[in-house]
């Protein structure tokens, strides 16, 4: 059979340890030292697992379901917490006391982010993105033509990508926040969003949309003209988007195949879309999540089915596993390789290297090409 | 379904042994504010069903929040960028959706509401256009309340057409305010704009859950083992009653009803016989485009080739009379069903009732409204052609053509082929075998606006093999 690929010898990984919670996890934080597993359910409940496995404090954070778990950079101390309920919250990540109600309003609140600084929180529900610094509010942006589908914090911490309906917009953080602000529009497409990321340096952002492409936008020096691309050929909608932490190397999916686009920022590049997106072809089923290990040499992935899949740099599937139901996240530890995965029967599981080899073989599926265009 | 106007998937029709569906089933209340909706939604919600329901409601719902989960949402409509105006889907619902079925105990049901003024095209496109919610979720039923009471209001209007042409379930509300006159005019009102709804009359909005949740209505195996009953033959009149009597005078008497006249053709006798039957029954149907007799009050009507029309007054109603000479079996084929206006046949001093009836449904005509425009081919199709006819005809027409369903006869397959579309999107799958006696046939239905029956009749014609 061609293309079959043993992982022999090459990075064997185990599974760990299971966990059963209350209901399906929602969104997962580890700490910055990689001690703590700050965990969040479909019940509204957060548990927090030291050293992933022991569960030392649990609470309910919100009526409804968890939608975001966000531990404040530079204080893992500070967790922040997003729900079905209209909540936005800080806790104390370590016992669970509530530090601050931010907001409490009935629109589910999909998004949570802090700026990289850890100084300011932003929280987007419907029409309204809501800013705090501590527990202060700074106000809100607000865009009564378009909801916000996704959005991330520029790496630089003062402009926040926020993805509407036909277009992606940057907001400034200015001295204030004042209620006539507007948005700069960077990109306009034919299509409606579902996720946004931006490069780890600023570099390029990147948008998934329900129509199966996927945009590009990266700055360049030539002219202040930014270029936009976009890359087509995906059977579903582009939900899962994960930057390679240092290169600029973007992993998407959307339907079963995860795509690699190396995307060069350099304007001499590639104007005849000439360059090809890779394919890691694996999974049977849609793929639901991917995760690059911190250090980027580690890529994983989980799909609807509940297959679980590492990739070596090279692409190669090294790890396989079938966990029965779907996967909801997958996230690495900060420091090692470690990592952690949800799945849709509420079980949380850590997977790490194995010290022997008991390795099977993996299949690789035959390459398919998908196109780029250039828009 | 698949993607927009693709080919109907053929090859995927080993659906016997397919796994039991474990997707959710999903309808969609809709309706106009005051028509009851809401006391519906309460109703199912309080009911002892033992269903875990979750609802989604627009901004406007009023039902109680103590239920298990309500989530309130406004339409958020996303074009689909695949060419198609018409192909739009509701970004709100897949995300809510998408979160709701990442539980451990999973609903049992879900209610989408939504208000009159919607356009139920992007909820319904929503369970055929993402990957996501088609694999999890089942479109069971488009159910929409009417208020029987006010509905005429508005009935022209788009917003009221589009409801009525999606609906699979019309619950025609408040039929105590109205009386049984006025509600039959209105359900042939109904079906001559969705002649393939089923329509249920309640008085508070009292009806069975059973009747409006898990129904599978868009369910397609569900759908080919009701038919070929879901089309009713599609003449010029609506009804033909059969008539044993003697010589004499009869007096066929009408009350006043929504038309200002009725066109009538009277056959026989001997109509016992079914192939003469038949045979008046086409040669009605050509009588029907003839020039009219007008009905005086001198005028006797007599068996034969006469397209009668009698006005029928708006205060008095209508009297003729009906000469008979010869003893027999006779048929009277009437333009509109005898309900509407209480029609009635007295003769030798008594009341005579039909030993038979039959209904029929009455043709819509090309105009610029919605209607349901029924085409019944009798022959086998050629796949290739038919596809690409509807692929054609879909991408051409798909904006008015708001949802098409069809039982096929495909030359070459032993099955059943049948179909549903909305909008340009359309599915099919193999259905039952056909049985050795019957006659191979295809039926299919359109409804939309400004549809042209003569168009879509010889469009389908031209596929067979």
């Amino acid at each position: 059979m061609p293309g079959l690929a043993a992982i022999a010898g090459k990075a064997p990984f185990g599974l760990r340890h299971s966990h059963t919670l209350d209901d399906v996890v929602t969104d997962l934080a580890w700490s910055s030292d990689g001690k703590a597993l700050l965990v969040g359910s479909a019940a509204g409940a957060v548990h927090r697992l030291d050293h992933g496995s022991e569960v030392t404090a649990r609470w309910q954070a919100h009526d409804g379901g968890i939608t975001r778990l966000r531990l404040q950079p530079g204080d893992d101390r500070v967790l922040a917490s997003a729900g079905e309920d209209g909540k936005v919250a800080l806790w104390n990540s370590v016992d669970g006391e509530a530090l601050s109600t931010l907001a409490n309003e009935n629109d589910w609140v999909e998004h949570l982010a802090w700026t990289p600084d850890g100084k300011v929180l932003a929280a987007a529900a419907r029409k309204t993105i809501s800013l705090w610094q501590g527990t202060e509010s700074l106000g809100m942006w607000y865009d009564a033509r378009r909801h916000v589908l996704a959005m991330d914090w520029a790496p630089d911490g003062r402009r926040l990508a926020s993805a509407a309906n036909k277009g992606l917009y940057l907001w400034r953080l200015g001295d204030a926040v004042t209620g006539d602000a507007e948005p700069v529009q960077l990109l306009t497409f034919p299509g409606a969003p579902v996720s946004v990321a931006w490069q780890p340096q600023g570099r390029a952002l990147a948008v998934g949309t329900q129509d199966g492409f996927l945009q590009v936008w990266r700055p360049t020096d030539t002219n202040n003209a930014a270029r936009q691309l976009t890359m087509r050929g995906y059977p579903s909608k582009v939900n899962c988007l994960a930057w390679h932490p240092r290169r600029t190397v973007i992993a998407t999916a959307g339907g079963p195949d995860i795509v690699l686009w190396d995307m060069p920022v350099d304007r001499t590049d590639t104007k005849n879309g000439s360059a090809k997106g890779r394919p890691l072809r694996h999974h049977q089923a849609t793929v639901t999540a991917i995760a690059w290990s911190a250090d980027g040499r580690l890529l994983a992935s989980g799909d609807r089915n509940g297959r679980l899949c590492i990739w070596d740099e090279n692409g190669d599937a090294v790890f396989s596993l079938a966990l029965g139901s779907e996967i909801t996240v997958v996230q690495w530890h900060p420091v090692n390789a470690v990592l952690s995965v949800a799945d849709g029967d509420g079980r949380l599981h850590l997977v790490d290297r194995l010290q022997s080899d008991s390795g099977q073989p993996v299949r690789q599926h035959p390459a398919r090409e998908l196109r780029r265009a250039q828009d | 379904m698949t993607a927009c106007a693709q080919e109907a998937d053929r090859t995927n029709t080993t659906t016997t042994e397919k796994a039991a569906d474990e997707r959710v089933p999903v309808t969609v209340l809709t309706g106009f504010l005051g028509s009851g909706k809401t006391t519906l939604l309460n109703r199912i919600l309080s009911e002892e069903h033992g269903k875990r329901i979750a609802v989604i409601e627009n901004e406007f719902g009023e039902i109680g929040i103590d239920h298990e989960l309500v989530v309130q949402s406004d339409e958020e409509i996303f074009e689909m960028n695949n060419g198609c105006i018409c192909c739009t889907v509701r970004g709100d619902l897949i995300r809510i959706l998408g979160r709701l079925m990442r539980r451990k105990h999973k609903f049992d049901h879900i209610i989408i509401e939504t208000t009159g003024m919607a356009d139920p095209g992007p909820v319904a496109q929503t369970f055929f256009m993402d990957e996501e919610m088609k694999e999890k979720l089942r479109l069971d039923a488009i159910v929409t309340v009417v208020d029987a009471h006010h509905v005429l209001q508005h009935i022209d209007s788009d917003e009221c057409h589009a409801q009525l042409a999606f609906a699979d379930v019309v619950v025609l509300n408040k039929c105590d305010l109205v009386d049984d006159k006025q509600l039959h005019a209105l359900e042939s009102q109904l079906r001559s704009i969705n002649r393939l709804t089923d329509i249920h009359r309640t008085v508070h909005a009292a009806i069975g859950i059973e009747r409006l949740l898990d129904i599978h209505a868009f369910d397609l195996e569900t759908r080919a083992a009701e038919m070929p009953e879901f089309l009713k033959e599609e003449l010029p009149f609506e009804w033909a009653g059969l008539y044993d009597l003697q010589p004499g005078d009869y007096r066929l008497t009408l009350q006043p009803g929504p038309d200002p006249t009725i066109d009538l053709v009277l056959g026989g006798p001997g109509l016992q016989d079914t192939a003469l039957f038949e045979a008046w029954k086409r040669n009605s149907i050509v009588l029907y485009s003839s020039d009219p007799t007008f009905v005086e009050p001198t005028t006797c009507m007599l068996p034969g080739d006469t397209l009668y029309r009698l006005p029928v007054d708006g205060q008095q109603g209508a009297d003729a009379t009906l000469t008979i000479k010869t003893p027999g079996r006779y048929v009277l084929f009437t333009q509109h069903l005898p309900e509407e206006f209480d029609l009635t046949l007295h003769g030798d001093g008594r009341l005579h009732e039909p030993v038979e009836g039959h209904e029929y449904a009455s043709p819509h005509e090309h105009d610029d409204s919605v209607g349901s425009v029924g085409i019944r081919l009798e022959g086998d199709l050629d796949p290739d052609r038919f596809e690409s006819w509807m692929v054609g005809l879909l991408r051409r027409r798909g904006t008015d053509i708001f949802r098409s369903k069809g039982v096929l006869s495909l030359a070459g397959d032993t099955r059943r082929f049948v179909f549903q579309g909305v909008h340009m999107l359309f599915d099919g799958q193999a259905g039952r075998s056909w049985e050795d006696d019957a006659v191979r046939e295809s039926q299919l239905v359109f409804i939309g606006r400004d549809l042209d029956r003569a168009e879509l009749a010889d469009g389908l014609r031209a596929c067979l093999a």
